[in-house]
């Protein structure tokens, strides 16, 4: 699964099997937050359109808004999350918030590859 | 955008930077919460010298800063810093501020730096016939807070043996000579640990910052700064205290001695013996999530007030916040709810004491 992820200028990651999309921070975004306290997971059922608020992650410091990269509805939620937010700093891109049904997989296209989120600058 | 005088030796140590009170500072090195555990463990170092720094001097200097500050500043011991405020007519503050009257003629003020121009502004104002000059010394001097249980070996390790920092009690100062410079080192932080807060020309303190980093004390930011003072409930201007929450609300009473004339004297001693609208207030939160500044309090369908500032803590997992509430709703054991964005939180009105202080007395 974690195979081909896709990245968003926003700082999540994207990784797909069929219309399912699967997504999480970057460990970036992470390791930029410092230490997680509590993520706000939206509801299953839910639908937000492209680059949309689709939760909170909170640290220490500040709370984070989450953009979701592709338009869709909520099908599961990382409930482990509400328990133990701090799974997001030991792996992020390992440990998803959301999976969301694609509304759209074109949106895909507009999305980056490792090498190009590696080289844009943060 | 202004840098402090520091700013190549910050990031040479990793500082992430962020602009603040009129300064690009440091807001982190190693991490928020690597930092707030080395102060409350070890020692941590700030650069605080954004903080604003104003030189009154002349014959009437004591008087004058008597007349406009709410603590006493002729009834204390030699060689002791004192906190208070500078207060209008109204009772509601200008600024929190540290003074040391280094002699009668002689005063530094330590003011906030967003309100660097108001004091100044103020001060300027009130002069009339006093004997008085002033002067901003914050680009010319610089500030450092050495805090934490190691503060006190770690500094006395790099200045001279005549000064016993042992000897040094919290809100005391010492002056000495470092390299040939005067140096003011004072008991005194804003984190609720012990530690020194150290005052001096820009070379003397650039000298004293590399040692320090040299001897590996942890550099820290503001995100630890604010933490960590949060944790020792201390109030920051524009979120304890404003235009609209007093000293006496923001439980300061200990910093208006009403035995003297000063600027608010009237309304504050109003506010004492009749009451005040709202309070600060320490919360408890129940739920999952973070009550961050500025939420609101509700009882039930009525907003009741709002949060000054909240946290989870490093190491822990519940929230924490302080929080400016009307008086009917300040009792300890008084259940609340805060509006985090869409969602509401549970919480409980507490005291404010979050930590046992570890000031040396």
């Amino acid at each position: 699964m974690m195979t081909n992820l896709k990245y968003s200028a926003s700082h999540e990651w994207v990784s797909v099997e069929g219309d399912i999309a699967t997504i999480g921070i970057t460990d970036f975004a992470q390791s930029s937050l410092g230490s997680i306290v509590f993520v706000d997971l939206p509801q299953v059922g839910k639908s937000f359109d492209n680059n949309a608020v689709f939760g909170v992650v909170e640290s220490v410091k500040a709370a984070s808004d989450l953009y979701i990269p592709l338009g869709g509805t909520v099908v599961e939620v990382n409930s482990q999350l509400t328990g133990s937010p701090e799974l997001l700093n030991s792996d992020a891109e390992k440990t998803f918030i959301i999976k969301i049904k694609m509304a759209n997989p074109s949106e895909l296209d507009a999305l980056m590859s490792k090498a190009d989120y590696d080289a844009m600058p943060k | 955008m202004p840098k402090l005088a520091l700013h190549d030796l910050h990031l040479a140590a990793g500082a992430k930077m962020v602009f603040w009170g009129g300064f690009t500072m440091p807001q982190e090195f190693q991490g928020l919460v690597t930092e707030h555990m080395a102060v409350r463990e070890h020692v941590g170092v700030f650069d605080v010298s954004h903080m604003g720094r104003i030189r009154v001097e002349g014959k009437d200097a004591l008087p004058f800063i008597q007349s406009l500050f709410t603590n006493d500043l002729f009834n204390i011991a030699p060689n002791k810093a004192v906190y208070g405020l500078f207060c209008k007519e109204d009772g509601y503050p200008i600024d929190d501020l540290f003074v040391y009257v280094e002699k009668s003629t002689s005063l530094l003020l330590v003011v906030n730096a967003i309100n660097l121009p108001n004091n100044l502004k103020w001060l300027n104002e009130h002069i009339k016939t006093h004997q008085v000059t002033i002067t901003d010394i914050t680009l010319s001097t610089n500030q450092l807070a050495i805090q934490g249980p190691l503060a006190e070996s770690v500094l006395q390790s790099l200045i001279t043996k005549k000064v016993e920092l042992s000897q040094l009690k919290f809100m005391h100062y010492i002056k000495t000579h470092h390299q040939g410079h005067e140096l003011l080192i004072s008991r005194s932080g804003y984190t609720g640990s012990d530690g020194f807060e150290v005052y001096g020309n820009l070379p003397v303190m650039r000298l004293l910052y590399e040692a320090l980093l040299a001897t590996k004390v942890q550099p820290c930011g503001l995100g630890a700064r604010d933490t960590l003072r949060f944790e020792a409930s201390l109030p920051l201007y524009s979120h304890e205290l404003s235009d609209h929450i007093s000293p006496i609300e923001a439980g300061l009473n200990f910093a208006i001695k009403l035995n003297h004339a000063f600027i608010g004297h009237d309304a504050l001693k109003q506010q004492m013996d009749q009451g005040t609208e709202g309070k600060l207030v320490g919360l408890q939160i129940l739920s999952r999530g973070v009550a961050r500044a500025e939420y609101e309090v509700r009882v039930g369908e009525e907003t009741v007030g709002h949060i000054t500032t909240g946290y989870i803590l490093p190491k822990q997992t519940q929230g924490l916040a302080m929080a400016y509430v009307k008086t009917p709703f300040s009792k300890p054991g008084t259940k609340v709810t805060v509006m985090m964005r869409t969602t509401p939180l549970d919480a409980v009105v507490r005291d404010m004491i979050f930590m046992q202080k570890q000031y040396k007395r």
